[in-house]
């Protein structure tokens, strides 16, 4: 550092004289000049249309900017002097003014822009698309928001094939579940098998770094503005706010990021203000949520009435008169409810229309020195469940200087998030209704009780399937459920142009967060009936969580560039260190009487079984150096290499400092001599990398002994602790080798463009336990052991069919697949003992347990070989694995029949502008893979007639009579159905993701003119349109899915 | 000025260097690193309070407490036949007491329970072997004599979790010869430690617990305490103290078949006088201040806040429905209690044991020895004997009886009777040492009635169970041995 500052002053030194002396040079040959007093101009487009907010300068002296007229006007202008026209988008030019020339007409050019002038962000240093040998792709905002304009996550995963989004069956398209991710797939074995998650505090708002990376040891890194950030805050960020997203794929690409990159790293960079005029900017949107049921089929009243009875509901299994005759008295109730018309459609109980609203105003302005950004942003996300929503609040405020060499920005945010989960309660309990019920009494309220007690109807027994409350009564009651954060960050970042092509660059990133949740249910809920025998002490509930979770990152960086003949080099080296802590205290209190009274001091105490308040705390520093250098010779060959040194708390103490790095090599093909000329091809590119990167998604004290206090007992009042085992100072950061190999062409004319990669990753060191002796006292002891390889490639496409600037005609396809494998290269002795120990469980497998073998994917589903149900019995025939059959089902005949992770996943889509018009359709789909129709199951075979409703196929597809060819078993067979692969089916599925139709009205209108509008447009989208499934599944069995229908006006004023 | 900084970069570059690593040791909060836990002595209190907890619930699995439940009143007093209705028994929610009753060791409960007793005892094992690496080096931390009373303390309790190991994994004393049988783990390290003998393990169980003696003779030794101002002092007896290493060494010994050692050890403990035998019955007062265990002659009992739910899980009348209980009639397999007819009043039988509300059968008595009253004072309250001054009694007489002097020996049981509302035998009328030894077989069969030593009496003589503790079946010979844990043997290739 100091080295570099004393050279450094000497060249200052250097370089001042000269620019004096050049200073010197111009003063002398100005003062030859006229000066024309004012010069004035105008600026347009090819098509004629003026251009505002282009910047015109005179070199080295004022700079003016158009305004929406496409006019300037400079004074004292120096004849015979250089006028600069810049504008992004389009070409630059340079203009020598003419002496005694007042008026300056120009239309510009229209920069085509091809790949390799792009720069890639790696969100550490900047390198230009030629002298970048990584696998990246780079999505501007605008891009994004024409696929789904409220969900970034969401986008992405239409836009890059890589990138995956885990279904959530259960959770379906709750606003206050966050997404699962990944990039390239999953290196790691879950979270449950490393050690994790049990001793975090739970994920509060999710908010806090660690657990966020820590319950998805496969989630990529997130860096917002160059530090690292959460999903939650990616989730929740403005969509409008975003400049550019990169994924940044192979360790060429994110091998400085050193042992956080294995996962891949999904870079965003949000928008600064450009200098200029004061420009604002107000985008509405408004969304609508429509709940999906289409993928229910549950029985109406009479159906199920008569599917309970077939079962035996309402018959004794023993043939006891009494009995048989008392639940004939309750069949002959639900009876008279079926037949007086009582059919209530429970699954429309719950659900609305969400509306939800988003705003966002921008201001953004300043001169060439100063420049300054504000943005208020709300976004109100309605959930499809009643009274389910989540609500976030911005404030961003950024500051720029830019003093000569010198520039310095502060960039802060602050803000509010809060999510209330319904008080209907999961979904699944309106699924489960009968709905031979009435939600309604007799007086036309909301029952609390749907039937009345055994003793008030004079039946000596009570109901079969016991007292059925009804989860409808608490909406009405002042039930909260929430969880909220409020969160600041800010950054500054500093940056210093040593020489005009080595730059010094530094920034401090500081988040603080304040996570909270409470959770109240009154003493009327429905679920305190029944334990009001227990003493009204447990009557009424409220948790309160409070967080909070502080995160300090810092770095450095150097930049240096330079190009001399032939020769082009990049230098960056830099360094991070970052710290992270985060605590959570969980309180409970019990026996609150009244609806009103919510407040935790309410309560009468602690629950009568000893809860008491709970606390996580967790803390983390890591520390990371980076250096990479980029050659380039005559823009034909490109040699990269990328080195890192990673340090984390969380490694071993033995294993403090890791080493990674990456090599690269890039071949422009269409720059070779041979190659010009080719009328095809106008670009072809290839790129190969390899490295090694890390991963430290663990939890964070394995490498250290620890004591843990036993805070539940005392021995004679005092508190006692105990290790919490061996620690291993030797555990290693887990390490990926990513081999990866790239193409890039364009041909025809530009027309075509194509991407492509081919991709080996190959992860070692996987945490994984070990099993030890138990006489050492422990039974497992963490260890780096597993391996797994993931294979694939990933093709995008994209196909200019139209291209007429004249017409402002465009049309453009594309097309994006995906396809990788996964295979388990080695495992730990205790992961076996594992898998043996779901194997040996004999009973009730009704879902695929989870397995492990060396040489199948992680996803793999297992289950016990089906030869369908006997028509002659009625009960399901299995295959063992020495080939023979037999009726009974064995978890030691469990084979692989199928796999989750589905063979290829992509998009396909068409944009179309046509004037003013947007026309864009993205279709995703998936192929190839394979899902237990657990919900069949559930609601078929499993189902439980006896307290919950079931899918009409319990009617008409189960055996019912010998000769029966059905597809499931007689519903008198009240067998529980472990897995068996007649419950495995293809999950191929085609999702017409959105199609957007927008507007963008013509400036030069006369109402936008008189509105002092600048470029209004206006954008409906749909998203989640219609879905094709070859598998008949209940998706969203805890919270609905939505389609959704967003309507969205921007304008800029 | 040029030399002045460079010595500032080097400076600067070393100091970062150097800060970087410290920088990146973080340490937890809710949770204590060993490198802060020893650095006072608090710390060295709570990881040994720890392992004294830990021998209630252990952190290492199990659905019961181990030596509050599974070696105490539970698994072992069914295995020694305690219950006579532990075969159809629903008491612990489960099958457990079934499959302990016939020893079926492969049964799919038994065999993890029992695995959990061995995983809990090790895990003990490595807590104190971790105090015990650690203590000589911060030896400059302690005040007073607690460095001799922790030190003391952990190596006596390696000592009793290695013995009571060897007394459930290890062959009986009289067939083990060299069959290896347990590890004796003085360390605290991952390595494999081999397999020792029996006759080995109890020798290293006694140089342990020579080492504990000699260290906690340094420590006050003038009065066994109850509350005083220091926690950690009070109740000695709820500590492996002096005289519980003194008692368990005189067990051993006997264990290990050295007569004169063991009865030279147990007079010292009798004749110290510090844990006299109760006078009186008392069952007789009211149930508020029932001294259940007879508090007074623990030399070394465990204190858990959750022995009255494990009594209630298993001698619950409510549910269970079935709770385990014992049939004292003079055919029943507790008999000793009232046979002979002059031994029928027994304050064990009317202080342990409650009969069946409303059920007319006298005979039929449901253990109440570890109930928690609602108002139990808090001296008395959840403690788990351990060791008791009437074992050394009834050791002396055993030394006695094999050395052929018979009138010793009933001189010997008669305090314990006295003690108990019986008579003192006439020595005279005990003349040979058969019947003195079947004399104090009976008196174990009732004294340790649900706190598991009887099991290690009848293994201790490789006692024929089905003459002695009227099993129903004729046992296997090596029914006394536990399996090892299957994890166990195949980390060793066994």
């Amino acid at each position: 550092m100091n080295a570099i500052y004393s050279n450094s002053k000497i060249i200052r030194h250097a370089s001042m004289l000269a620019l004096t002396f050049a200073g010197m040079l111009v003063g002398t040959v100005s003062f030859a000049q006229a000066i024309i007093q004012q010069l004035s101009g105008k600026i347009s487009d090819p098509e004629g249309r003026p251009v505002s907010g282009v910047v015109v300068s005179i070199r080295g002296q004022a700079t003016v900017v158009t305004g929406n007229d496409g006019k300037f006007t400079l004074i004292h202008v120096p004849e015979n002097s250089v006028i600069r026209i810049s504008h992004v988008g389009f070409e630059l030019q340079e203009i020598k003014v003419k002496p005694g020339q007042t008026e300056l007409i120009v239309k510009l050019a229209r920069r085509v822009s091809t790949l390799s002038e792009a720069v890639v962000n790696t969100g550490l240093y900047r390198r230009p698309v030629g002298n970048f040998t990584g696998a990246a792709t780079t999505m501007t905002g605008d891009e994004l928001k024409m696929v789904n304009p409220t969900s970034v996550v969401k986008a992405l995963a239409v836009m890059d094939p890589s990138f995956r989004i885990t279904e959530n069956n259960v959770m379906g398209s709750d606003p206050n579940t966050l997404p699962v991710i990944q990039l390239r797939g999953a290196n790691n074995l879950p979270a449950n098998l490393q050690g994790n998650g049990s001793t975090l505090a739970p994920a509060v708002s999710s908010g806090d770094i660690m657990s966020s990376y820590a319950s998805n040891p496969n989630q990529p890194l997130i860096i917002i503005d160059g530090f690292q950030s959460t999903l939650q805050t990616l989730y929740d960020l403005d969509i409008n706010r975003i400049e550019r997203v990169t994924l940044l794929k192979d360790a060429a690409a994110a091998v400085a990021y050193g042992s956080k990159a294995a996962n891949g790293v999904v870079v965003v960079e949000t928008k600064k203000p450009v200098s200029g005029r004061l420009q604002m900017t107000y985008s509405v949107n408004v969304n609508l949520s429509v709940p999906d049921l289409s993928s229910y089929h549950l029985l109406d009243a009479a159906g199920l009435l008569k599917a309970q009875q077939i079962a035996g509901i309402y018959t004794d299994p023993n043939g006891n008169q009494a009995n048989n005759q008392a639940l004939q008295q309750w069949y002959n109730e639900r009876l008279y409810n079926v037949q007086r018309g009582v059919n209530t459609d429970w699954l429309a109980q719950p659900v609305r229309f969400g509306l939800g609203t988003s705003h966002n105003l921008s201001m953004s302005g300043g001169t060439n020195h100063v420049r300054f950004g504000l943005n208020l942003s709300y976004t109100n996300n309605e959930g499809v469940m009643k009274g389910s929503s989540r609500n976030t609040y911005t404030l961003n405020n950024y500051l720029g200087y830019v003093a000569g060499r010198f520039k310095l920005s502060n960039n802060t945010t602050l803000s509010y998030g809060l999510s209330n989960n319904s008080p209907w309660g999961a979904y699944s309990t309106y699924a489960n209704q009968f709905p031979y019920f009435s939600p309604y009494d007799s007086t036309g309220h909301i029952a609390k009780i749907f039937e009345p007690s055994a003793a008030a109807l004079g039946i000596p027994n009570p109901a079969p399937g016991g007292t059925f409350t009804n989860a409808m009564y608490n909406s009405t009651l002042n039930v909260k459920d929430n969880s909220s954060y409020l969160s600041i960050t800010n950054a500054v970042n500093a940056e210093y142009a040593i020489f005009p092509n080595l730059r010094l660059s530094g920034g401090l990133n500081i988040v603080s967060q304040l996570p909270a949740a409470e959770q109240y249910l009154p003493a009327d809920h429905t679920s305190f009936v029944g334990s009001l025998a227990t003493g009204v002490g447990d009557l009424g509930s409220y948790t309160q969580v409070r967080g909070r979770n502080a995160v300090m990152d810092s770095r450095i960086g150097l930049d240096y560039n330079k190009r001399f003949g032939d020769h082009t080099i990049f230098v960056s080296v830099g360094g991070d260190a970052q710290s992270t802590s985060s605590s959570s205290t969980t309180v409970t209190t019990n026996g609150i009487p009244n609806d009103y009274l919510d407040e935790m001091g309410m309560a009468n105490g602690y629950n009568l079984a000893d809860i008491k308040p709970s606390e996580g705390i967790s803390q983390t520093r890591s520390l990371s150096l980076y250096g990479s250098a980029s050659y380039n010779y005559r823009e034909r060959y490109t040699a990269e290499v990328t080195v890192n040194a990673s340090g984390s708390s969380q490694f071993g103490s033995n294993n403090r400092i890791a080493p990674f790095f990456a090599y690269g090599a890039g071949w422009n093909i269409d720059k070779e001599r041979f190659f010009q000329g080719n009328g095809i091809f106008q670009q072809l590119r290839l790129r190969v990398s390899y490295g090694v990167t890390g991963n430290q998604n663990f939890t964070a004290f394995l490498g250290q002994p620890i004591y843990q206090y036993d805070m539940t007992n005392n021995y004679r009042l005092q508190l006692g602790n105990y290790l919490q085992g061996y620690a291993n100072p030797d555990l290693k950061w887990q390490q990926t080798d990513k081999l990866n190999i790239g193409l890039t062409t364009s041909l025809l004319k530009s027309r075509i463009n194509i991407n492509g990669n081919y991709f080996i990753e190959n992860t070692n060191n996987l945490v994984l336990p070990l099993g030890i002796e138990p006489s050492t006292g422990f039974s497992t002891y963490m260890d780096n052991l597993g391996a797994t390889t993931n294979k694939g490639y990933e093709v995008m496409v994209s196909a200019v069919v139209i291209r007429d600037p004249r017409k402002n005609f465009f049309w453009t396809l594309n097309f994006n697949t995906g396809h990788y494998t996964n295979t388990i290269k080695s495992l730990s002795p205790a992961i076996v003992a594992y898998n043996n120990a779901n194997n040996a469980k004999n009973v009730d497998q009704t879902a695929p347990l989870p397995l492990y073998q060396v040489g199948q994917s992680m996803t793999q589903i297992w289950a016990v070989p089906s030869l369908g149900i006997d028509p002659a019995t009625g009960n399901e025939l299995y295959r063992k694995l020495d080939g023979t059959t037999t009726f009974v089902w064995s978890a030691a005949d469990k084979r692989p029949v199928g796999d989750q992770t589905s063979k290829f996943k992509g998009a396909f889509g068409s944009n179309l502008m046509y004037k003013g018009f947007v026309f864009n359709i993205q279709m995703s789909f998936e192929y190839g893979g394979q899902m237990y129709n657990q919900t069949l199951v559930n609601l078929v075979e499993n189902v439980n007639l006896l307290n919950t409703n079931a899918d009409s196929r319990v009617l008409t597809d189960r055996w019912k009579q010998p000769g029966d060819h059905a597809s499931f078993k007689a519903l008198s067979n009240t067998s529980t159905t472990n897995a068996t692969s007649r419950f495995v089916q293809d999950n191929n599925y085609l999702n017409a993701s959105s199609i957007t139709v927008g507007y963008n009205f013509p400036s030069t209108a006369s109402w936008v003119r008189r509105a002092h509008l600048s470029t209004p447009r206006l954008f409906v989208t749909q998203n989640d349109v219609f879905r094709l499934s070859t598998i008949k599944l209940e998706r969203g069995t805890g919270y609905p899915f939505a389609r959704s229908f967003s309507f969205g006006l921007s304008t800029s004023f | 000025m040029i030399r002045f900084e460079k010595i500032m970069i080097v400076s600067l570059l070393a100091g970062s260097l150097t800060s970087c690593k410290k920088w990146l040791n973080v340490t937890p909060q809710d949770k204590v690193p060993q490198v802060t836990l020893f650095t006072n002595e608090q710390g060295f209190k709570d990881a040994l309070t720890g392992v004294y907890l830990n021998m209630d619930k252990s952190t290492s699995g199990g659905s019961n407490g181990i030596y509050t439940n599974d070696l105490s009143m539970g698994i072992l007093s069914v295995m020694a036949y305690n219950y006579d209705n532990a075969s159809n028994s629903a008491a612990g929610g489960s099958a457990l007491y079934n499959a302990a009753y016939l020893y079926n060791y492969n049964d799919p409960l038994l065999k993890p329970e029992i695995g959990y007793i061995w995983s809990a005892l090790y895990n003990n094992i490595a807590n104190v072997n971790n105090i015990l690496a650690q203590i000589d080096a911060a030896k400059g931390v302690f005040t007073a004599d607690n460095y001799q009373r922790i030190k003391g303390e952990a190596l006596g309790l390696r000592a009793l979790f290695h013995f009571d190991a060897v007394r459930l994994f290890g062959q009986p004393p009289l067939t083990a010869g060299t069959t290896p049988a347990i590890p004796y783990v003085k360390s605290f390290t991952i390595r494999q430690t081999p397999l020792y003998t029996v006759g080995a393990v109890l020798d290293s169980c006694l140089a342990d617990l020579a080492a504990a003696r000699s260290l906690l003779s340094l420590t006050d030794t003038s009065a066994v305490l109850g509350a005083t101002t220091d926690p950690f002092t009070s109740y000695t007896q709820n500590h492996l103290n002096y005289w519980a290493v003194g008692g368990l060494t005189a067990r051993v010994y006997l264990y290990a078949g050295n007569t004169d050692s063991a009865s030279y050890y147990a007079k010292a403990v009798i004749g110290s006088n510090k844990f006299p035998l109760i006078t009186s019955n008392v069952a007789a007062s009211t149930n508020v201040v029932r001294d259940h265990t007879y508090s007074q002659e623990h030399l070394f009992a465990l204190y858990s806040q959750n022995i009255g739910a494990y009594s209630l899980s298993i001698f619950e009348l409510q549910s269970p429905a079935t709770p385990l209980v014992l049939n004292v009639s003079a055919t029943g397999k507790n008999n000793p209690y009232i046979v002979p007819v002059s031994d029928n009043t027994d304050w064990r039988l009317k202080s342990w044991f409650d009969p069946i509300p409303g059920s007319t059968n006298v005979n039929t008595v449901v253990p109440s020895k570890f109930y928690q009253e609602a108002n139990l004072p808090y001296n008395l309250q959840g403690l788990m004997p351990v060791i008791r001054v009437s074992e050394m009694y009834y050791i002396a007489a055993e030394c006695a009886g094999t050395n052929g002097d018979v009138p010793t020996g009933v001189n010997f049981i008669n305090p314990v009777r006295l003690a108990r509302g019986l008579t003192a035998l006439n020595s005279a009328g005990i003349s040979t040492t058969d019947s003195l030894f079947h004399l104090i077989r009976n008196e174990y069969r009732k004294e340790f009635s649900q706190e598991g030593q009887t099991f290690f009496y009848y293994k201790r003589l490789n006692l024929n169970l089905n003459t002695y503790a009227g099993t129903p079946t004729i046992l296997p010979p090596a029914v006394f041995v536990f399996p090892l844990p299957d994890a166990e043997k195949q980390y060793r290739g066994l």
